[in-house]
């Protein structure tokens, strides 16, 4: 089954649809699509498609073991975000954030590296459209991005098709020039420190629909990338530590909430791109499980802070007023999606565990003091800047579609399958994993030890005004630096260019004039007279025939 | 009356006398518009049936001046598809610019025609020819035969640019490519194209040299690189004007003649051997067609006039071919050609889509289009696409020719060329979307309630047409490969 073209074809059917019955087709279709993934999950059969053409041939292929588990988790963010978008008339965003998906899992099926990459600059277009919905400046920022990076993606192509002469997979090696292209164009997808200003730029200012789309999609499917491509490249472990560690600080300080989840986004890819350095069955396994808590959780987390956004425009602080007592349930949600993150129980602390118990005991070490930064982070710092946080009280009428609480009950009900069930990963990821030593009631313990003593810490802080709920400095804002140079391009240098084609272009016709009055003669073609031109014509072939005719002589 | 038989002259006949049918009839009547369209239908039809049905190749030698010089013509490979694509093309034009001229009340538009069939008769030519003088002259008279059309509206605007027009054109052809043209006859035998040449093994190679500079900048429709000023001058020419001749019939001449150059006059073993001051002479060629792709590239995202934007990156994308081209190899010959197609293919909607949108809503700045897309959806959807195949990225054709113009470059080692390609594709696909996304960027919420009214049906048609050509081939490579090869 070619599932790619299913969403296609639904995003086509979105554009059509009228406005009100819209969100509900949609939605019952994407969850159709999703079961029926669901009942073939544990089907592990390889089935392949070729499309022959003269010089090339499109593997696209059913499913693998491979990419199950992402494949699964795509189309269920295709579900859950369908339920959750709030549609406006003329607008685009159903059609757009299916072409996304549909995008995603093309580049999940394709089974070459000519279709892998069609897709995956389709997916970035997919993207592009999702964010302008909200933001013109911020999709064209992220447009440049992942164009750079798929022209090197594009030229590793085109280098690997001359050595090899065909586009099949294999892993490469970051010492041979095609390799380093094909590294830097899926770090720019996988938010590699220094190129990750489009996540942190684009993410907070898409509108609350899309970043649930956004947040789980582009980056994961660059994780896919990295472990068909660069499983045990040892370059990937220091990158994925600055990244599990960097971004927190920043997410820490941010000013908005939505941006501090996009900052947090970071922490898990690096738990992930660490595992795959490393590249130990286990911690592949490990990795692709992280996959699955990670987009289920974040997804939760951005639509609690998008059903806020719904009702109050934008999210900054101190724009809205004592949340935690207008909407209790909310609150409630809040908290629990906030414990699901990491707390004992939940899918997200299993496959964490699952990778940091494979890791070398430094390396494990230094992820688990990470871990625990992330619960300062997306945990505390979150439910502060949501619930906590009164600048202006002002009366607003709190009404929320139940719709929108209904998305978040898949996200919770899969997080707490899995925490409770651990055994439900083999499920999964069609591949048994080891979950014996998940847990035990030292590791409850030692977790709700901690946990508590850094809320107490947090709250203690918080009460003697040491962290504040705004802080005034600018984080380094790389999108102003390449406006700049955008702006100085667009301006400056062309001025200077244009300069110097004026200056050419005078030159150049005042030496022309001297040989030609041509313009003079040429004025009466305009009333309608073909012969003068064919006269023309007859003199240049008579001075060629009296040229001809001298030097033959 | 045996040369009647010959279809290269029917064709050619059937043009010429085609052009002058407009006069015959009063304008804006049923009448006169279904001849505009059926004129070329059926010529198209003719051409298919005898050049791609019967596989016709015929030569026809018209007249004799002197030994050696004399109007020829032959149907070949390349010369078949060029043809082929103009009249294709020509075809969707007409049906095209019979919408703009009644949108814009035009009142001029049987000269208007009469002038368009004229210069598609050069084209042919060009085309068709099968010497070097044969060449030159249907050359010279495109130019000639276009300049009443860029002077179309006849204000001080465009007689500027009609004279800007002549002088860059008939300049440099005079200056540069008639003395390529005598140097050849003189020392040369015949001026029939050859693809081993048609200079003998004695001629000094810094003879062939000079010719070969002397052809490069003397065939400046190619917009080569310091005579491209001619290009942006004639925008002022009605869209329909722009979109045929300046994106497809007079440029791809020049690019045209540039190959018939390589492979006809000098030949390509011969080519790779010239040397100019100790450099390869073909790598200063492709030097210069980079620093063009740069230059026009910087200098589009500056424009803010949509069809100034347009024809920068035409400038960028025909040193593109130039480049492929003078790499000097059959990669880079087959890489020119397919960029050569699909360019032409894409190009011409995104000139529909301005020149509907002007003659639609009156905006020519690219600054005003914001949300235009809710109220031309169609429009901007197939701009959008021919974009993506400009840019290189699919789903539009445009991506194979960027894959084979890498690979060529790949395989000549001439690795520093990469850069400006790398370069201008980053900025194309910059200063391109930008429109898409400026005309999808939300409005007000006043304006987002306003109707989907389109432009007229005879302008809508074309684009649509050919978008749908546009995504079909890239899904159908293949038939692309195949038409080429």
């Amino acid at each position: 089954m070619l599932l790619f073209v299913y969403y296609y074809i639904l995003a086509f059917i979105a554009l059509l649809l009228p406005i009100k019955s819209r969100k509900l087709i949609i939605s019952l279709a994407t969850g159709f699509l999703l079961l029926l993934v669901l009942k073939n999950l544990s089907l592990s059969t390889e089935a392949y498609i070729n499309f022959s053409l003269t010089d090339f041939t499109f593997n696209i292929f059913e499913a693998s073991k491979k990419q199950k588990v992402f494949t699964f988790m795509f189309t269920l963010v295709a579900f859950v975000g369908s339920l959750f978008l709030k549609e406006s008339r003329k607008s685009f965003e159903h059609a757009s954030s299916l072409f996304y998906v549909g995008s995603a899992l093309g580049v999940l099926q394709s089974f070459d590296l000519l279709s892998f990459f069609i897709f995956w600059e389709l997916l970035t277009l997919g993207g592009v459209l999702l964010i302008l919905h909200k933001n013109y400046s911020s999709a064209l920022y992220y447009l440049l991005f992942h164009a750079i990076g798929g022209l090197l993606f594009f030229i590793a192509l085109v280098l690997v098709f001359l050595k090899t002469n065909s586009f099949e997979f294999k892993s490469f090696d970051i010492n041979s020039v095609e390799g380093i292209l094909l590294f830097i164009s899926v770090g720019i997808n996988s938010s590699f420190p220094l190129v990750n200003s489009w996540l942190t730029d684009a993410y907070p200012k898409a509108s609350a629909g899309g970043t649930v789309f956004l947040a789980a999609i582009t980056t994961k499917t660059a994780i896919y990338a990295q472990i068909i491509f660069f499983s045990g490249t040892s370059a990937l472990i220091p990158i994925g530590l600055v990244m599990a560690f960097v971004p927190l600080f920043f997410a820490f300080f941010s000013k908005n909430v939505r941006e501090l989840l996009s900052y947090s986004i970071m922490n898990p890819l690096g738990f992930m791109l660490v595992a795959i350095g490393v590249g130990s069955n286990e911690l592949i396994l490990g990795a692709k499980a992280h996959v699955l808590s990670h987009i289920s959780y974040k997804s939760a987390l951005f639509i609690i802070a998008g059903i806020v956004l719904y009702e109050f425009k934008n999210l900054k602080l101190g724009s809205y007023p004592f949340l935690k007592q207008k909407n209790k349930k909310l609150y409630f949600l809040g908290i629990t999606a906030v414990l699901l993150v990491v707390f004992p129980g939940s899918g997200a602390f299993v496959s964490k565990s699952l990778i940091l118990n494979n890791l070398s005991h430094n390396l494990g070490f230094t992820l688990f003091i990470s871990s625990l930064l992330l619960f300062v982070v997306t945990g505390l710092r979150f439910i502060d800047l949501l619930f906590f946080t009164k600048n202006e009280t002002k009366e607003v009428s709190f009404k929320i579609y139940p719709i929108m609480y209904l998305s978040l009950l898949p996200l919770f009900a899969l997080l707490l399958i899995t925490g409770l069930y651990p055994k439900t990963f083999n499920f999964f990821l069609i591949n048994d994993v080891n979950v014996a030593n998940v847990y035990s009631l030292q590791i409850f313990l030692k977790y709700l030890i901690i946990f508590s003593l850094l809320t107490f810490i947090y709250i203690f802080l918080r009460k003697k005004e040491l962290i504040k709920t705004q802080y005034s400095f600018n984080i380094l804002n790389s999108k102003e630096i390449t406006n700049r140079i955008i702006i100085f391009l667009k301006f400056r240098l062309v001025n200077l260019v244009e300069l110097i084609n004026l200056s050419f272009s005078k030159l150049i016709s005042s030496i022309l004039k001297l040989f030609l009055r041509l313009n003079k003669y040429m004025y009466p073609i305009f009333t309608v007279n073909i012969t003068l031109s064919t006269f023309v014509i007859i003199l240049i072939i008579m001075f060629f025939v009296i040229l001809n005719g001298t030097a033959k002589l | 009356m045996e040369i009647l038989s010959n279809s290269i002259f029917q064709i050619l006949l059937l043009t010429i006398l085609c052009s002058y049918l407009p006069f015959l009839l009063k304008q804006s009547t049923l009448l006169f518009k279904s001849l505009i369209i059926l004129v070329p239908f059926i010529i198209f039809c003719l051409f298919f049936k005898q050049f791609f049905l019967q596989e016709n190749l015929e030569i026809l030698n018209l007249v004799k001046f002197l030994p050696g010089l004399e109007f020829a013509f032959k149907v070949d490979k390349f010369g078949k598809n060029f043809a082929f694509m103009v009249l294709f093309l020509w075809f969707f034009t007409s049906i095209y610019a019979l919408g703009y001229l009644e949108k814009k009340h035009d009142e001029k538009q049987q000269r208007f025609f009469c002038f368009f069939t004229l210069s598609v008769f050069s084209t042919l030519g060009v085309a068709f020819a099968s010497n070097l003088f044969t060449l030159y002259c249907f050359y010279e008279f495109l130019s000639l035969s276009t300049i009443p059309l860029v002077m179309h509206n006849g204000d001080k605007l465009a007689i500027n640019g009609g004279r800007k027009y002549i002088t860059y054109l008939l300049g440099t052809s005079i200056l540069f490519a008639l003395p390529s043209v005598i140097i050849s006859l003189l020392n040369s035998n015949s001026l029939a194209f050859n693809s081993s040449g048609i200079f003998s093994l004695t001629t000094s190679s810094s003879l062939i040299t000079l010719v070969a500079i002397l052809s490069f900048f003397g065939y400046a429709k190619a917009a080569i690189f310091p005579f491209h000023g001619w290009l942006p001058g004639a925008m002022v020419a009605p869209t329909p004007v722009s979109a045929m001749l300046h994106a497809v019939a007079v440029v791809k001449v020049g690019i045209f003649s540039q190959y018939r150059i390589i492979t006809g006059v000098i030949g390509i073993e011969r080519f790779s051997e010239l040397a100019f001051f100790g450099f390869e002479l073909s790598y200063i060629f492709c030097l210069i067609a980079s620093l063009a792709i740069i230059y026009a590239s910087i200098v589009a995202i500056g424009a803010d006039n949509f069809k100034r934007r347009l024809a920068f990156s035409t400038i960028s994308k025909l040193n593109y071919m130039i480049l492929a081209m003078y790499l000097v190899i059959p990669a880079g010959l087959f890489a020119s050609q397919l960029e050569l197609f699909t360019h032409a293919l894409s190009k011409i909607v995104l000139f529909f889509v301005a020149g509907a949108i002007y003659a639609h809503v009156g905006l020519t700045k690219i600054s005003d289009l914001k949300g235009i897309a809710y109220k031309m959806p169609i429009t901007i959807f197939c701009f959008f696409i021919c974009a993506l195949s400009i840019c290189g990225l699919p789903p539009g054709v445009g991506f194979y020719a960027k894959l084979f113009l890498v690979k060529a470059i790949f395989t000549k080692k001439y690795l520093i060329l990469i850069l400006p390609i790398l370069f201008s594709a980053i900025l194309s696909s910059y200063y391109l979307l930008d429109i898409v996304l400026k005309a999808l960027s939300r409005v007000k919420e006043a304006d987002k309630d306003q109707k989907i009214s389109e432009a007229p049906i005879l302008c809508l048609f074309p684009i649509v047409t050919l978008t749908i050509v546009c995504i079909f081939l890239f899904i159908y490579p293949s038939i692309l490969f195949n038409f080429i090869k």
